[in-house]
């Protein structure tokens, strides 16, 4: 059977560094995953896209005669594929005391931009969005002993001062574990 | 023994508050296969739900457990969208949810239903 330890940290400033540790119940046999999520902080900060498109290599010439049957486009028009960066908030790093080291570094985003990259299922009412199409949440799975019963964890912001917007926001880091129940 | 698929609704009527309800299963539920949050406005539900949720008073999320992570995306295939409960044992048939509203700013409110799916196993000869 598994249990579940959530860990909230707190981001108030651009660049700031949380260190945590987190307590491993005496019945725990291993810790079996980790989720790490984004809420944003409050008062509510205004969400604003990076305004800044970023463009792909222009398509060779010949790409549009071969693969673009509408008329509309003149030949040899380049086809510029948008694409927004979704917004990197930081980086996590997970650390046992055991030999595994640090056994689980995951990067942190706000939200995705560019969910509707390659999915047709859109139509022009309703677009797509995280919580629509975005996949199942699955947990980075783990296998690191918990015998060690204490687990260090590091967060770094990497917003910085000149960072627009910059956001408040909170980390959950989920600990998943598997239990002995006899004990 | 046969699958059944269980939905029970909360409605959200206020900003930022806390519900709590217990809901009674049939004593012919043999096991719980999975678990499922959806909502009438997904968006409201994944930016702003939290949840602790008991099966047969053992807590399965503990509190701030975010609603999002038992939410899927329609990418995924309906049989693959439930969180797995390894085929718990209902017990005394009680599920209890204390389902917390939180805005973060992402979304203005306005009242929404969330649904609990329970994917579970019928054991018909009860």
């Amino acid at each position: 059977m598994e249990k579940v330890i959530i860990t909230d940290l707190y981001i108030q400033n651009a660049g700031a560094i949380r260190s945590f540790q987190v307590k491993i119940p005496h019945n725990a046999i291993c810790i079996t995953g980790v989720n790490v999520t984004v809420t944003l902080g409050l008062p509510p900060i205004p969400l604003i896209p990076n305004p800044k498109m970023v463009k792909s290599v222009p398509l060779p010439p010949n790409f549009l005669a071969a693969n673009v049957s509408d008329d509309t486009l003149p030949a040899g028009s380049p086809i510029w594929i948008g694409f927004t960066p979704s917004i990197f908030l930081g980086n996590m790093r997970m650390q046992s005391y055991g030999k595994a080291n640090i056994f689980i570094a995951e990067d942190v985003y706000l939200q995705d931009f560019n969910i509707g990259q390659g999915d047709f299922s859109s139509i022009s009412d309703v677009l797509p969005n995280d919580w629509s199409n975005k996949v199942k949440f699955e947990r980075a799975e783990t296998r690191e002993d918990a015998a060690v019963t204490v687990l260090k964890g590091i967060y770094r912001d990497m917003q910085t001062p000149k960072s627009t917007p910059s956001y408040a926001y909170s980390v959950g880091v989920y600990i998943w574990y598997e239990i002995n129940p006899n004990k | 023994m046969k699958p059944v698929r269980k939905r029970f609704d909360m409605l959200i009527t206020t900003a930022n508050s806390t519900l709590t309800q217990t809901f009674e299963m049939e004593k012919s539920i043999a096991a719980y296969k999975g678990m499922l949050f959806t909502s009438n406005m997904d968006d409201m539900l994944y930016f702003r739900g939290s949840a602790r949720v008991e099966i047969n008073k053992d807590e399965i999320f503990p509190d701030g457990y975010e609603s999002k992570l038992l939410m899927s995306g329609i990418n995924v295939p309906p049989d693959s969208r439930y969180f797995d409960l390894e085929n718990m044992k209902p017990g005394n048939g009680q599920v209890k949810v204390d389902f917390v509203d939180t805005d973060d700013g992402r979304t203005d409110f306005t009242p929404y239903r969330v649904s609990l799916y329970l994917d579970c196993i019928m054991d018909d000869g009860k």
